[in-house]
């Protein structure tokens, strides 16, 4: 069994601050991979601890990529293709890219998170499997069945939970209900700079990026809280917030 | 005059969209599964494959030739949306908050950054997006509702063993005036009798961050709280034990009022609060019963 599994670099966003005269965000923070890639990561290690074969870790991002990928090599993944000038990629660049990259080889499963969780676009899967003329299932929260063949797993959509199969090679994004990934032990990281990673960029692979869309502006939203501190005695406390409470509600 | 190509699963979500795509200016066609507000509207049996309704979309747009083609920013139409985007070779923009027309471009507003930021996009058409129906106020407009049937034609990409609604129960916790929110500071699910009985006292709706119902299935999906799922506006919100990580936060925004409870002074649910009180929650919720 080969598998690819699309994985994205994103900025620590707990470290985002904003600055509080222009509300624009500092993005001067570490990248890391992000927690729904690590589902995918966690989901391809699981059937190749099953089935064996291969789990490469493919992604499009910048030049920082070079160390967040060792995080999916920590991980488990065999080994990666990574493109790193591709820093403002949307999804229409990035499904291109990654696509170049996933028809080198033949592949048996595709899998990814459902969405980043900075973007939330939850494009990926769907561009990806149609430029690759693939099935596609999306939003899986559990894989029943997985055999050379065939896959069979449960969908959770907003309304429904869908139980779908399909023949391989075939595209699959994950939520982040569907396992608990793994956390590298230290053997795993000093093991993950030997595995060989494979570096090229978006001219190698002969795409040109298209830039569809134009930022306008991207600011925080206003918050303007009193953010009153209330300490003390539970006693004390109880019946200030009950005062608050009579007021407010 | 300019056109518009809508999909909604929903009849509301579509009626939502549709009246705002008239009231900017466009010909409103679309696909839906039940009568729905729109100048020409196809009509089938509810089809939710992703092949299908691609397929199905992409006929219809080679017919009518529109300038937006509009999706409901729900699971499936985001799965859609972007299968037919890169069909077409168009651009998508998904989770759209709002939009505005602006002669050959449109502009829209999503959450960026995981929720910190609102970015504001403009693209050409034509080009696709994905709409938050629920963001829509929707308006009074007339449409020249030419109906008609269609067939969605048959696709085999994946094959659908079985599908079973997700039980819901119905929440009001968009109408409600009063929300208690509790998130992982609560140590087990028993302890939810504790804020129940404070919720009583105060006729409040109970909700929660995305770890309760969706990792420990404490409470149902329906009274998660933030980005990927409801975003409140209630009189007064007092959140208990809630860290206020961005993706909860940006759910509890339009809130009057704030009250939270936690242990760490400086949590960053601490600057969405109007009253931060720092302490046990299994100490003061109990005194604060007996003070209401």
């Amino acid at each position: 069994m080969k598998i690819a599994v699309c994985v994205k670099e994103v900025y620590n966003l707990e470290q985002v601050k904003i600055i509080k005269e222009t509300r624009e965000p500092i993005l001067d923070v570490p990248k890391k991979l992000d927690d729904l890639s690590r589902n995918a990561l966690e989901e391809a290690i699981k059937i190749r601890e099953k089935l064996g074969g291969e789990v490469v870790a493919i992604s499009a991002g910048s030049p920082d990529l070079k160390k967040t990928i060792k995080e999916a090599l920590a991980m488990g993944a065999d080994r990666a293709v990574i493109v790193t000038d591709c820093s403002n990629s949307t999804p229409e660049s990035t499904a291109l890219i990654l696509s170049k990259i996933l028809e080198k080889d033949s592949y048996d499963l595709i899998i990814m998170g459902d969405a980043s969780s900075d973007d939330y676009s939850g494009q990926m899967a769907s561009r990806i499997a149609e430029i690759l003329g693939l099935p596609q299932i999306t939003f899986v929260s559990e894989i029943k069945e997985v055999s050379e063949e065939k896959i069979t797993c449960v969908r959770d959509m907003d309304d429904y939970l869908e139980v779908v199969e399909a023949d391989l090679p075939c595209v699959l994004s994950v939520t982040n209900e569907i396992n608990e990934p793994r956390i590298p032990a230290l053997k795993d990281i000093l093991k993950a700079s030997k595995k060989p990673v494979e570096t090229l960029s978006a001219n190698d692979l002969g795409v040109e990026i298209p830039q569809p869309y134009e930022i306008i502006e991207n600011l925080a939203p206003e918050i303007d809280r009193r953010q009153e501190v209330i300490e003390g005695d539970a006693g004390d406390v109880a019946r200030k917030l009950a005062e608050i409470i009579r007021r407010e509600a | 005059m300019m056109k518009a190509l809508v999909f909604a699963e929903k009849a509301d979500h579509f009626n939502r969209i549709s009246s705002k795509l008239k009231e900017m200016g466009f010909e409103v066609h679309g696909l839906s599964f039940a009568e729905a507000n729109a100048d020409h509207l196809y009509i089938s049996e509810p089809n939710y494959d992703y092949a299908s309704i691609t397929a199905a979309m992409e006929k219809i747009s080679d017919d009518v030739g529109p300038d937006l083609v509009v999706f409901s920013s729900t699971k499936l139409g985001k799965e859609v949306s972007a299968r037919f985007a890169q069909r077409k070779n168009l651009p998508c923009i998904t989770e759209c908050l709002n939009l505005e027309v602006e002669g050959s471009s449109i502009t829209v507003s999503r959450y960026s950054l995981g929720g910190k930021t609102i970015a504001k996009l403009r693209t050409s058409l034509p080009g696709v997006i994905a709409v938050v129906a629920d963001a829509i106020e929707p308006s009074e407009q007339s449409f020249q509702m030419n109906i008609q049937d269609f067939e969605i034609p048959v696709s085999n990409q994946i094959r659908t063993v079985s599908r079973e609604e997700k039980k819901r129960e119905a929440v009001g916790l968009r109408e409600a005036d009063v929300i208690i929110c509790i998130g992982r500071g609560l140590r087990k699910k028993e302890d939810i009798e504790l804020v129940k009985e404070l919720a009583e006292k105060l006729n409040a709706e109970i909700g929660c961050t995305r770890p309760l119902s969706h990792d420990y299935k404490w409470l149902p999906e329906e009274r998660m709280i933030g980005l990927s799922g409801e975003k409140v506006s209630p009189k007064l919100l007092i959140s208990i034990g809630v860290s206020g990580q961005i993706q909860h936060a940006v759910g509890i925004m339009n809130s009057k009022t704030v009250i939270a409870i936690n242990t760490d002074e400086n949590a960053p649910m601490r600057e969405h609060s109007d009253y931060y009180v720092v302490g046990d929650l299994y100490e003061i919720i109990p005194e604060l019963i007996r003070n209401l």
